[in-house]
């Protein structure tokens, strides 16, 4: 065996427990913005208008389901529970998020991003700078939610629970 | 020989089946599972947007003199001022303020005075938008509880008491972070202000309603942050995009009333 395929052997070993660690970077990123949230959904309401994308009806839908989405999401990556179906919906919810700040930052507002909590205008004349770091973020959480659609094979998930083949299949998935 | 390959044969056609079995089986869990979680989710959703459509204010209106935009009218007129000089037309400043929001507090602190002699001698007529965008920073929605309470006072006592309360409000500002000030101590700087029976106005939190609408409102008009200044229809802006101090609301005032017309609507 040459020393490459050692590792890239060494990684698919160990994918199942980074695949924990993904689960959990993800999945806890999404109760912390949710939770902070959740509570105050007129405010969610007007973080999202703060963004001017989206017409009327549909800020208010987004301000309350936005919310508990991230909650949704954020249980069922910590607890490992459709792995696969949660890790696309969570691509799919980033991907409109960087979307979203990129535009903000193209058209030249000065808006927090109200990731977690609050939103509407930016304090001070940082909103620039703060829209180059939650791109980042938001890219990287991008990068895991793919990795996760792509392997959803991790240890300590209700998903190893119900599907017996999953387990005794291993070797032959991760091959 | 020849039965024990048999029976090899049946054997592995057997655990084939078992596998094939399985496989199936948890292919069907995997759906099963799936639509029940993406159910789950889809119903916890729909029924938050649901509440969002049937949540949106309502409730009455403070009695008085409240604009479309949910501004409290604080003028020479509306307060029957004496000193009030026929020959000027007020020029129409627009405050949008949060009474638990800091900025807003050290803005009253610099243009108080001023705002209070200018209306007096009708030289500007100022409408006080309060609204609550910033419940989150006290553990008791003491912005909205305080936006409530002056909405009370002004249903009860007018104009001129609910300016006074909005100055006690800004001077006895609560720090971002803690609980606010009490119903209780709302009530008595109420009192303080000159208006006596708001007691349960207060503690019922009356016009809650109309206090979501009116922070909507201002979020549907483009209001981000707080304090937002207009003069005659003009955003007043401070150096680099900030809070303005009293020198720009003092410049933008002056030119306004230069270049009269040009009232908003």
């Amino acid at each position: 065996m040459t020393a490459a395929a050692t590792a890239s052997a060494r990684l698919r070993d160990a994918w199942p427990w980074l695949a924990v660690v993904a689960r959990l970077v993800l999945g806890g990123v999404w109760l912390a913005a949710g939770l902070s949230k959740v509570g105050d959904p007129e405010a969610s309401v007007r973080a999202v208008r703060a963004y001017q994308l989206v017409p009327d009806p549909l800020e208010r839908t987004l301000g309350y389901a936005l919310p508990l989405l991230e909650i949704c999401l954020g249980v069922l990556l910590v607890i490992g529970l459709a792995q696969r179906l949660a890790a696309i919906a969570s691509a799919v919810l980033l991907a409109g998020f960087v979307v979203g700040i990129a535009t903000a930052w193209a058209r030249g507002l000065q808006i927090e991003c109200g990731c977690f909590g609050g939103g509407g205008a930016a304090a001070g004349e940082d909103a620039t700078a703060a829209y180059k770091w939650d791109i980042a973020r938001d890219v990287g959480l991008l990068v895991l939610a793919g990795l996760l659609a792509w392997r959803p094979t991790s240890r300590l998930a209700v998903d190893r629970l119900l599907y017996r083949e999953e387990r005794m299949g291993e070797e032959a998935t991760l091959r | 020989m020849s039965n024990r390959k048999k029976r090899d044969q049946r054997q592995a056609r057997a655990a084939q089946l078992r596998r094939d079995r399985q496989r199936a089986e948890t292919r069907r869990n995997r759906i099963v599972v799936g639509s029940i979680v993406a159910a789950v989710v889809v119903v916890v959703v729909a029924t938050a947007v649901a509440i969002a459509y049937n949540q949106q204010g309502g409730g009455d209106a403070p009695s008085g003199e409240i604009t479309a935009e949910y501004g409290f009218v604080y003028s020479a007129e509306s307060i029957d001022s004496d000193q009030r000089s026929e020959e000027l037309t007020p020029v129409e400043v627009v405050l949008y303020e949060d009474f638990i929001c800091p900025a807003c507090g050290q803005f009253e602190q610099q243009v108080g005075s001023y705002i209070e002699e200018q209306v007096s001698i009708g030289a500007i007529s100022v409408e006080y938008r309060p609204i609550a965008f910033l419940d989150r920073m006290s553990t008791t929605d003491y912005s909205s509880r305080a936006v409530n309470a002056a909405a009370c006072v002004f249903d009860n006592e007018g104009a001129e008491t609910f300016h006074e309360f909005h100055d006690l409000l800004f001077a006895n500002q609560p720090p971002e972070g803690g609980a606010g000030l009490s119903d209780d101590e709302l009530t008595a700087l109420a009192e303080q202000a000159g208006a006596d029976d708001v007691d349960s106005c207060i503690s019922d939190g009356e016009f809650d309603g109309w206090v979501e609408e009116a922070n909507d409102s201002a979020s549907q008009n483009n209001v981000v942050s707080t304090p937002t200044v207009y003069v005659a229809g003009e955003e007043v802006n401070g150096a680099g995009g900030g809070v303005p101090s009293l020198q720009d609301l003092l410049n933008a005032v002056l030119a306004a009333s230069a270049a009269p017309g040009e009232s908003p609507s």
